[in-house]
């Protein structure tokens, strides 16, 4: 199968609450060095599926693959007996996750929180790495404070250095713009722009379709638990006729 | 090698964190110390089978005091959703228990040097005259009640209803551990020994080595995903 | 299996079938199998007490299992097949303490009394009655069938241990006391009567689950496909 050139590749994937089907036969695919965004209304599966992409969550049917290697960590491995401790360690290395929470320990400063990520991940040199981190996003001078002295949009900045400081290659962010002031949303919108040129590939989720056209190449929405393409070049004003775009256009 | 210094870390993340908000040692002792207090106050007038006794209020003032600390390791990964970040991180769920295991042995350890020793003060019983016998009860019991108490502290993560849902959880199934631990501090005191003594002792072996191994086998299992 | 596999439970033939056979069993019980000499009439309790006591270990093995069975698939179904042999081992359970008691009473003259055989069996009343009580005080369906299944499952890694500890220590419960031929076929009548109600009981409840589940579904794909009501219709 080819699957090389894909950094995600998912057929099929079913995911059910309640017996209640979120998910229902999600096919995905994005390029390596490609950046999508999935919109779609509150309780839509936005969140689930991204937590399903980063194995995370079991999902019931389908198949994933990263890089073209395939992601074991789910409900069907366990049932068969086959999950691979070696492979599940090497694709949590290629993937990057931020969750809508900060993920950040309470009682640890910010430097001790990336030292944490860094030591976790096995990286070299993790002290070097954590303080390159906090000059990045301007909070060297912050470095001993503890996450609770910071405003929302640091805190995000924060956890989005814990969430990259692995180098992965494919980056997965639950709404990473919301609760942000237009400076922050700046500089997240440059951030991803960034690793797109150092060809990381990006899957976030979000309600704004001004975010989802500025960051993404692709933007997916999706409803009744299944995907769509909505608007495949962000160059082009969307007339989109989609439901879930053309209202909040108007607005 | 990575594991080692993974495990390190996590232990070490979740003392210092400790350290630094004392959000429930401090806690957890005062409340070792009040029940060892009163239970010990109560024995006074006790004279026949004050032994017996006081085994079993030991380890009940450390199961319920301990309690407190087994639910909060795992309560305080869920704080800021770090939970979801620590399973992301190229680590097993059974390291994850090992770590959490450690951090609440320590814990239990540090309480029972505690309850053990209010005991000796307050109840004028020689729990103390053997100590490398009792050091052996404390320890084991502490390894039993401690595999169950990390594994369904993993299970129960939940903040709102506490550590007393958690309490609750744990005792039908370490209740065996409570009775032999109970049992093997009586016959400490009695300076009893013999079969009888041995087969306790072995007793909380087997358990701790079942529940041990269970821990590290089902962690991932039982875990929410 | 489906709900639809189990429509046969329902049947009334199924119901009158076994539960003729039950009251078959229990007049046997009650009439036909010789008083014992010493107890006199209260040994006649003993057909049900072991008919229940080793339903109660039966009800225990099915729900720890289907428990594990619920963990590696996270398939709610399995869940329900636990909760039933809860609910119904859980009964089951609770007759053997009540009737061993009862027995005990006549016996040794004790209500209760620290064997290790009663021991374990009120630390398996124990160990339902948490579950039962788990299942529900957890709104949340599948957080409840997770930390529920936990338990179970590991009360299933702990009762064996609590088993081979009592087997160490001489109690005083009977094992297998010598009984007339027409007194063990009572006894074995009585276990199948037993067995067969019991698990009667236990399907029909799995299938009384099973249609919960289908309409409370149902209710939630209709949300699904309306969900918010015309604001006109609000009174707004």
């Amino acid at each position: 199968m080819m699957t090389g050139n894909d950094a995600i590749r998912m057929t099929g994937l079913c995911k059910a609450f309640h017996d209640i089907p979120v998910l229902r036969h999600v096919h995905l695919r994005v390029a390596v060095g490609e950046s999508i965004a999935v919109m779609g209304e509150n309780g839509a599966g936005k969140t689930t599926l991204l937590r399903c992409l980063a194995g995370i969550v079991r999902w019931d049917r389908g198949q994933l693959w990263l890089h073209g290697k395939p992601v074991t960590r789910s409900g069907m491995s366990s049932r068969d007996g086959s999950r691979d401790g070696a492979s599940h360690a090497e694709s949590c290395r290629d993937i990057g996750m931020i969750s809508h929470a900060c993920q950040l320990y309470p009682n640890l400063s910010l430097c001790e929180n990336l030292l944490f990520a860094a030591r976790m991940t096995g990286l070299p040199h993790p002290r070097k790495q954590a303080h390159a981190w906090l000059e990045r996003i301007g909070l060297a001078g912050q470095a001993q404070w503890l996450p609770r002295r910071l405003s929302h949009g640091m805190r995000r900045r924060v956890s989005i250095a814990r969430g990259l400081i692995h180098q992965p290659s494919i980056l997965f962010m639950d709404e990473p713009f919301s609760g942000l002031d237009r400076q922050s949303r700046q500089w997240l919108a440059d951030l991803l722009a960034r690793l797109q040129r150092q060809q990381k590939s990006i899957c976030f989720t979000t309600h704004d379709p001004r975010n989802a056209d500025q960051c993404a190449d692709r933007v997916l929405a999706l409803q009744n638990g299944v995907l769509r393409e909505i608007a495949t070049d962000p160059n082009s004003a969307h007339e989109a006729s989609h439901p879930l775009i053309a209202p909040r256009l108007i607005a | 090698m990575l594991m080692v210094t993974q495990f390190y870390w996590m232990v070490r993340k979740d003392l210092v964190s400790e350290y630094r908000a004392r959000q429930v040692w401090p806690a957890m002792l005062m409340l070792g110390t009040l029940v060892s207090f009163l239970f010990s106050a109560q024995l006074d007038g006790v004279v026949e089978g004050r032994s017996r006794i006081v085994g079993m209020l030991v380890w009940l003032a450390i199961y319920f005091a301990g309690i407190l600390a087994m639910h909060r390791t795992f309560a305080m990964e869920q704080e800021d959703d770090c939970w979801d970040a620590l399973r992301l991180y190229p680590v097993t769920a059974s390291w994850i228990y090992l770590a959490k295991f450690t951090v609440n042995f320590l814990t239990l350890a540090t309480l029972q040097v505690v309850v053990l020793g209010l005991f000796v003060v307050f109840s004028n019983v020689p729990l103390l005259d053997h100590p490398l016998r009792m050091l052996t009860v404390a320890l084991l019991g502490n390894v039993g009640l401690t595999s169950v108490g990390t594994l369904l502290g993993g299970v129960w993560t939940e903040n709102r209803q506490g550590s007393t849902m958690l309490a609750f959880l744990t005792l039908p199934l370490a209740a065996p551990v409570l009775l032999a631990a109970s049992e093997a501090t009586r016959l400490v005191i009695d300076q009893e020994g013999g079969p009888l003594w041995w087969r306790w002792l072995s007793f909380l072996v087997v358990f701790s080595i079942v529940f041990v191994t269970a821990g590290i086998v089902l962690f991932e299992l039982l875990i929410e995903d | 299996m489906q709900r639809s596999d189990l429509k046969i439970v329902s049947a009334r033939w199924l119901t009158w079938l076994v539960t003729g056979l039950l009251v078959a069993a229990l007049g046997m019980a009650m009439r036909v199998a010789p008083m014992e000499q010493s107890m006199g009439q209260v040994q006649r309790i003993l057909y049900i007490h072991v008919s229940v006591a080793w339903l109660g270990l039966m009800g225990f093995a099915v729900m720890g299992v289907c428990a594990m069975l619920y963990l590696l698939h996270r398939n709610m179904a399995w869940n329900r097949w636990s909760q039933a042999a809860n609910e119904v081992g859980w009964l089951c359970s609770s007759l053997t303490l009540f009737t061993g008691s009862i027995w005990a009473h006549a016996a040794w003259g004790t209500w209760w009394t620290w064997d290790p055989r009663l021991t374990t069996s009120l630390l398996l009343w124990a160990l339902y009655s948490s579950c039962l009580i788990l299942r529900g005080s957890i709104q949340e369906s599948h957080r409840s069938a997770r930390i529920t299944s936990s338990l179970a499952l590991l009360g299933l890694i702990d009762l064996p241990l609590v088993i081979m500890a009592t087997r160490w220590f001489r109690g005083i419960h009977p094992t297998s006391p010598e009984m007339e031929p027409v007194m063990h076929f009572t006894l074995l009548l009585n276990v199948i009567g037993f067995t067969l109600f019991f698990s009667l009981l236990f399907l029909r409840r799995l299938r009384q689950l099973q249609t919960d589940n289908l309409l409370r579904k149902l209710e939630l794909e209709a949300l699904v496909n309306h969900p918010y009501p015309p604001l006109s219709a609000a009174g707004g």
